[in-house]
């Protein structure tokens, strides 16, 4: 989304606007030079910039600041494997929900579009929660390694909002493409799967991205 | 199930501390996400510079850690407050960028020829901001704008892992990890009071998308 050149929302400031917005800039910059200050001060107070608080993360030679380290770059690749399996296992889910409520017939698609719009409501901590609670209340031999529950909780939200994604993606492709589709005898699977789907993944890209 | 009807007060009363939670949340961020468009598209390089700053930053962060920050953090630099202040604090923060946002989008498809008339009557630029720009951008912004607020009030479900008492998410983890509830029941019952939420909002949204639609 590129913003209109700014020229047409207002003039360009002459020498008084330019005077007055130096004026003003001086002031705020003040105002929240004195605010940082106070800030900076009681925090000072109370020993928050004390050396012994910050080594573990900023002096090597600290003996904890190798296990912090540790730790958090731990954390880090946690964090990657369970956003890359999120992400490819949603986009097979999401894809396949929304391929399922275009193709579907009248009298089941009520059911897909249900599914849809009711995990689209669930908050996503409690799609975690219940997938770390829930699991294991209906089989307590399940024994995954935890970051699992977070993957599948995950999954169940992001799958649902890539479907919307996906949809408005293939409904934004001009219609002829489909119509050229059928006309050239394909069916409607590989309609969707050759011309449809590979056309909507520019066009949603952005949204995915986001 | 009895798990859900024996418990029903304690979800109505969740219902309605995460209403107020969000309530409150989605009121101040609106007026901080006006603010911060406003700024992002004046005259003024600095504003601008302020709008953009505040975006990225609580735009990428996540709201847990923003709400880590606010509940852990302000204490400890001797700020106290209650746990649902902080999350209201925190909550507005992150929803403001992401009402910005959808403002922002608003305010750049107001056509061209209504700033320049604007302009070309002589309102400065607040005065066109305020009569000509901005009225015409929230409504083009509706369903962005209700599509951050239901992203919001699901949010909300991560105060009540912050302490905030009595909220739905609180009342479910109490419900099954203080109380021994089987979890099934108990968060299938969380889930469908925030549908009580979530749902309307989404038909409202279908109602004022016809509604207001603008005719261009």
């Amino acid at each position: 989304m590129t913003a209109p050149p700014p020229g047409l929302r207002y003039d360009p400031p002459g020498p008084r606007g330019r005077r007055r917005v130096a004026a003003g800039t001086a002031v705020a910059v003040v105002l929240v030079l004195v605010v940082a200050g106070l800030a900076l001060a009681r925090l000072a107070r109370q020993g928050q910039f004390a050396w012994s608080r910050w080594a573990p993360l900023l002096d090597p030679r600290d003996p904890s600041f190798r296990p912090l380290w540790h730790f958090l770059i731990g954390g880090l690749g946690s964090t990657l494997l369970a956003a890359g399996a999120t992400i490819a296992c949603s986009l097979v889910l999401g894809t396949l929900l929304a391929t399922l409520r275009t193709v579907s017939a009248r009298w089941y698609r009520w059911a897909v579009v249900g599914l849809i719009e009711l995990l689209r409501g669930v908050p996503v901590v409690i799609a975690i929660f219940f997938a770390s609670r829930v699991l294991p209340e209906i089989d307590p031999a399940l024994d995954l390694p935890l970051i699992w529950y977070v993957v599948i909780g995950l999954v169940v939200y992001n799958s649902v909002v890539i479907a919307e994604i996906v949809g408005a993606g293939l409904a934004a492709v001009p219609r002829g493409q489909a119509e050229a589709a059928l006309a050239v005898g394909l069916s409607r699977g590989q309609s969707l799967r050759l011309v449809l789907l590979p056309q909507a993944f520019w066009i949603m890209l952005p949204a995915l991205i986001s | 199930m009895d798990a859900v009807l024996d418990n029903l007060d304690v979800y109505v009363s969740g219902l309605f501390t995460t209403l107020r939670l969000c309530l409150w949340s989605g009121a101040i961020a609106l007026v901080a996400g006006t603010v911060m468009a406003s700024f992002r598209v004046s005259p003024v390089p600095v504003l601008r510079g302020v709008g953009t700053a505040w975006v990225t930053t609580l735009r990428n962060t996540p709201l847990t850690v923003i709400l880590f920050f606010i509940a852990f953090g302000l204490p400890e630099i001797g700020l106290r407050g209650s746990y649902s202040g902080f999350a209201i604090a925190g909550l507005s923060l992150y929803t403001s960028a992401f009402v910005c946002e959808a403002l922002r989008s608003g305010v750049n498809a107001v056509s061209a020829g209504q700033v320049e008339a604007a302009r070309s009557i002589g309102l400065t630029f607040s005065q066109a901001l305020r009569h000509v720009i901005l009225p015409q951008a929230f409504r083009s912004s509706i369903p962005p704008l209700v599509s951050v607020v239901i992203a919001m009030i699901k949010n909300s479900a991560v105060a009540g892992f912050f302490g905030v008492a009595g909220d739905l998410s609180a009342n479910g983890q109490s419900l099954t990890s203080a109380q021994g509830y089987a979890a099934l029941p108990v968060l299938t019952g969380v889930v469908i009071f925030f549908w009580f939420l979530t749902v309307p909002a989404g038909l409202l949204l279908a109602v004022v998308e016809r509604r207001v639609a603008v005719i261009r």
